[in-house]
């Protein structure tokens, strides 16, 4: 009997047409907990450095932690692993949505995709039956239309995580959309998936979850739903009504949006696209994400009238908005729902797409690129029109659109021009939020895994003042001090650890993130009080220090996986004006990265145990994380000479 | 004492099967019927406007009474219509005249005094789904191994309305659940004026 996880491991070769189950080995359980921590171990086994990323040998994993689907009012998450196609490196991406459930009623945690099917399929698994059927009728068809159809023919009752356009056209940064509206964005997942000519995976199942200790968990669920209760708490209230769209305020406040493209930190037209218009005006109601949820952060919005009107949707994300809105000088808050449409119908990241098309606005602003480069077409700041028609032409690789379709950097180079200055990432991948003024964001972002991103080592200690919560935590107020780079090695780490346990038990890191910002000490919840709720789900028995040391086992990992793909301190950096032009305004006004990442950068390896040299994990580390194959490939590598 | 001896008797049933006998049940029916012209207390309802899909109650429901996570074992179900971002809790309504109680050709369907649900005599259920066919709502579920059930109100106190948190699952007295319905509609109309 297995508790927590369905326990079983789907393989799908699309190459063979073969399906496979495999058990969910006991040891990965107790040492990579599930979701993304056993998808980065499968990633690990089977995808050395020779598997190019578009080839038919990279594996696509799709994984779900213990913890999803149970009673835990926590949320739940899909994590998808593969090799990026984007950066070439480690890559995962995570996305809510019911689908993740399903999966796990139908009795899998993970479902690994070799090959590549001939003709365009898609996959339906329906409990223990499991099928690949043709996608010809699919294909070319947009995430909304295929939901759809999918739905009409095999019922409502089935949750599809489907590819657009952008996938099936290998857009380097296509995401996987499950149940319309919930991206698995980063890395190009979708592109990946687009490779293997797979249109689809469309999941219904009826078994269930069963857990360890009933009793002892429903009395913790209890407590975690009064914790997390928008009837009971203010601040959870708040973050119901908002959700991330709360950030716009805070965040210009603090100065770390990306506005025309990184050249401000502080919109100056925000009460024109506020959270406050948003939801007094556009948002019918709050919706859940994802199963048990009880945040319910999600927006449903309508529009009624104007250019724009009778279109709806889920959300928009704080990204979204800084993406498709303030980065690009958008300040017509319809259009930005619109583009939210847009590129969830296409199967973009929105980030990367804002990115692109913000290149090509500065460089038009500068003067470097002209009618010659842009298909005849002018890139005013905030032209709605421009910005529609270059998501289009990304999805379809058309025109200008193709030069896109391989990623903000390398679009960049490919112009070539001095335009790789104007693009700030970080390993290739790029981000929205301004990061100069706030040491935790550009360490967290520099040292990130699958690179440039806001989640992997994700906190709101220090943007949120919380030196309460810092002390609590690390017993020095520094990690809430925004822009202090004191101790922020410290932060990260724990962070990174924290988000890599989120991600492999399946949960949200809003509601754990949310539950570890109590006022209250006592409601507090931090990552050492998971390793009760895991036990009482799993039946493993776990303490908090080994449920720490799994997290840190995942995270040093992925690291290992880059290190043997050549990369070490050296691309643990940012690049573009966050490193050498001073943050023009807010907080952090005069702060470049360039100025304080290397001081950062020693404590954190420090606080890693890692050598600082290389920014690798060391040997002792390694033993110390029994990850004896990962000693073993490395050396033979020769990382360690 | 009634509900006492009802629970005790149920949970017999559903343990060791036989050993009730048929003549108690057929009493404890009886029983049960002279008491379901009762006024209702408390009545189970749902109301899509509030509800934010998460299917909470889905996973109580089922983990209430068959220890385990699963909605497709719920006595409830939230039907998700993505493309218009709505969920719709379709719960059992406990018919004043119920269409399963109607159809049971084996009259092993009954009104449980205390609560007023309409609950299923395990004893005496033949599994003929003819109940779970009349439903209209389809609340009467069906599982893997052909048993039938309907939601039970847990005994007065419903699992999935503890972990609704947005108010679209409620468990009150008639009059209070449509006079808020009746607030909510007027202040949209005279009450905003």
């Amino acid at each position: 009997m297995s508790y927590g996880w369905a326990g079983k491991i789907l393989r799908v070769d699309l190459t063979k047409s073969k399906i496979t189950r495999q058990t969910l080995p006991l040891e990965w359980r107790t040492k990579f907990l599930g979701g993304s921590g056993v998808n980065d171990w499968i990633l690990w086994n089977e995808v050395g450095p020779e598997v190019e990323p578009l080839s038919p040998e990279n594996r696509l994993i799709f994984g779900v932690g213990p913890l999803a689907g149970t009673i835990l009012p926590l949320g739940s998450r899909t994590h998808v692993t593969t090799r990026s196609p984007l950066t070439g490196i480690f890559g995962d991406t995570s996305a809510g949505g019911f689908w993740n459930c399903m999966l796990k009623y139908a009795g899998y945690d993970h479902i690994v995709i070799h090959g590549r099917a001939e003709s365009p399929v898609y996959l339906l698994i329906d409990d223990d039956e499991v099928v690949i059927k043709d996608a010809s009728k699919l294909w070319g068809h947009d995430v909304y239309e295929t939901d759809s159809t999918l739905k009409k023919e095999l019922g409502r009752n089935v949750c599809v995580a489907a590819i657009g356009q952008a996938g099936e056209n290998m857009v380097r940064f296509a995401s996987i959309m499950f149940d319309r509206y919930r991206a698995a964005a980063k890395a190009g997942a979708g592109c990946v998936m687009g490779a293997k000519n797979l249109k689809a995976v469309v999941v219904r199942g009826s078994k269930g979850i069963r857990v360890a200790k009933p009793k002892v968990l429903f009395h913790i669920a209890e407590e975690l739903r009064n914790s997390l209760d928008p009837n009971v708490s203010q601040g959870i209230a708040a973050f119901s009504r908002y959700g991330t769209t709360s950030l716009l305020t805070l965040y210009n406040a603090l100065g770390c949006h990306s506005v025309r493209n990184y050249q401000d930190v502080i919109f100056d037209k925000m009460e024109d696209i506020s959270a406050d218009k948003l939801l007094d005006k556009y948002v019918v109601r709050n919706i859940s994400c994802s199963v048990n949820c009880p945040l319910n952060c999600c927006h449903w919005w309508e529009i009624r009238d104007g250019p724009y009107a009778g279109e709806a949707g889920a959300k928009p994300e704080y990204i979204v908005i800084n993406s498709m809105g303030i980065h690009l000088g958008v300040n017509n808050l319809e259009a930005i729902l619109h583009f939210q449409n847009l590129v969830n119908r296409y199967g973009l990241d929105s980030t990367e797409t804002g990115t692109g098309i913000g290149l090509l606005m500065e460089l038009w602003q500068r003067g470097i690129i002209t009618e010659n480069d842009t298909d005849g077409v002018s890139y005013e700041w905030g032209d709605v029109n421009v910005i529609e028609d270059t998501v289009k032409k990304v999805a379809f690789r058309r025109g200008i659109g193709s030069l896109l379709a391989d990623g903000t950097v390398a679009a960049a180079r490919k112009l070539a021009r001095g335009a790789e200055k104007y693009v700030c990432h970080s390993k290739g991948m790029t981000e929205v939020e301004d990061v100069r003024g706030f040491p935790h964001w550009a360490l967290a972002y520099s040292i990130s895994t699958r690179g440039a991103d806001h989640l992997k080592a994700h906190g709101q200690i220090d943007k949120q003042h919380r030196e309460d919560v810092s002390q609590r935590i690390f017993g020095v107020p520094d990690v809430g001090i925004p822009t202090s780079t004191r101790y922020k090695g410290k932060g990260v780490k724990y962070h990174e650890d924290l988000a890599a346990m989120v991600n492999s038990l399946g949960i949200c890191a809003f509601n754990v993130i949310s539950l570890s910002l109590k006022k209250n000490p006592k409601r507090a919840v931090n990552m050492p009080d998971y390793a009760s709720i895991f036990s009482a789900v799993t039946g493993i028995k776990m303490s908090p220090e080994e449920l720490m040391k799994c997290a840190e086992r995942i995270v040093c990992l992925e690291k290992a996986y880059n290190a043997q793909l050549g990369l070490s301190r050296k691309d643990d950096t940012l690049h573009g004006r966050w490193m050498d032009e001073p943050c023009p305004s807010g907080l952090g006004k005069g702060m470049r990265c360039a100025d304080y990442l290397d001081e950062c950068l020693d404590e954190y390896y420090q606080e890693r145990g890692f050598d600082t040299r290389t920014g690798l994990p060391k040997i002792e580390k390694l033993r110390e994380l029994e990850l004896d194959s990962v000693e073993e490939r490395l050396t033979k590598l020769g990382v360690y000479t | 004492m009634s509900t006492l001896n009802i629970k005790f008797i149920f949970l017999t049933c559903f343990h060791t099967s036989h050993c009730t006998s048929s003549e108690e049940v057929i009493n404890l029916r009886n029983k049960k019927e002279k008491q379901s012209s009762q006024t209702l207390n408390k009545i189970l309802v749902s109301d899509y406007a509030k509800c934010s899909g998460c299917k909470s109650c889905e996973i109580a429901c089922s983990f209430h009474h068959f220890g385990e996570c699963n909605p497709s074992l719920a006595r409830l179900t939230v039907v998700a219509f993505n493309e218009r971002g709505l969920f719709v809790p379709e719960i059992c309504r406990q018919c004043r005249n119920p269409w399963c109680l109607n159809a049971c050709p084996v009259d092993a369907i009954v009104r449980d005094a205390e609560t007023g649900a309409v609950v299923i005599i395990a004893e005496l259920c033949t599994g003929c789904r003819a109940c779970a066919d009349a439903c209209p709502f389809g609340m009467v579920k069906v599982n893997p191994s052909g048993n039938v059930f309907i939601c039970d109100l847990c005994q007065g106190e419903p699992a999935c309305v503890k972990v609704c948190t947005t108010g679209a699952l409620k468990y009150a007295k008639p009059a209070d659940i449509y006079f808020e319905r009746a607030v909510i509609s007027a202040s949209k109309s005279g009450g905003a004026i």
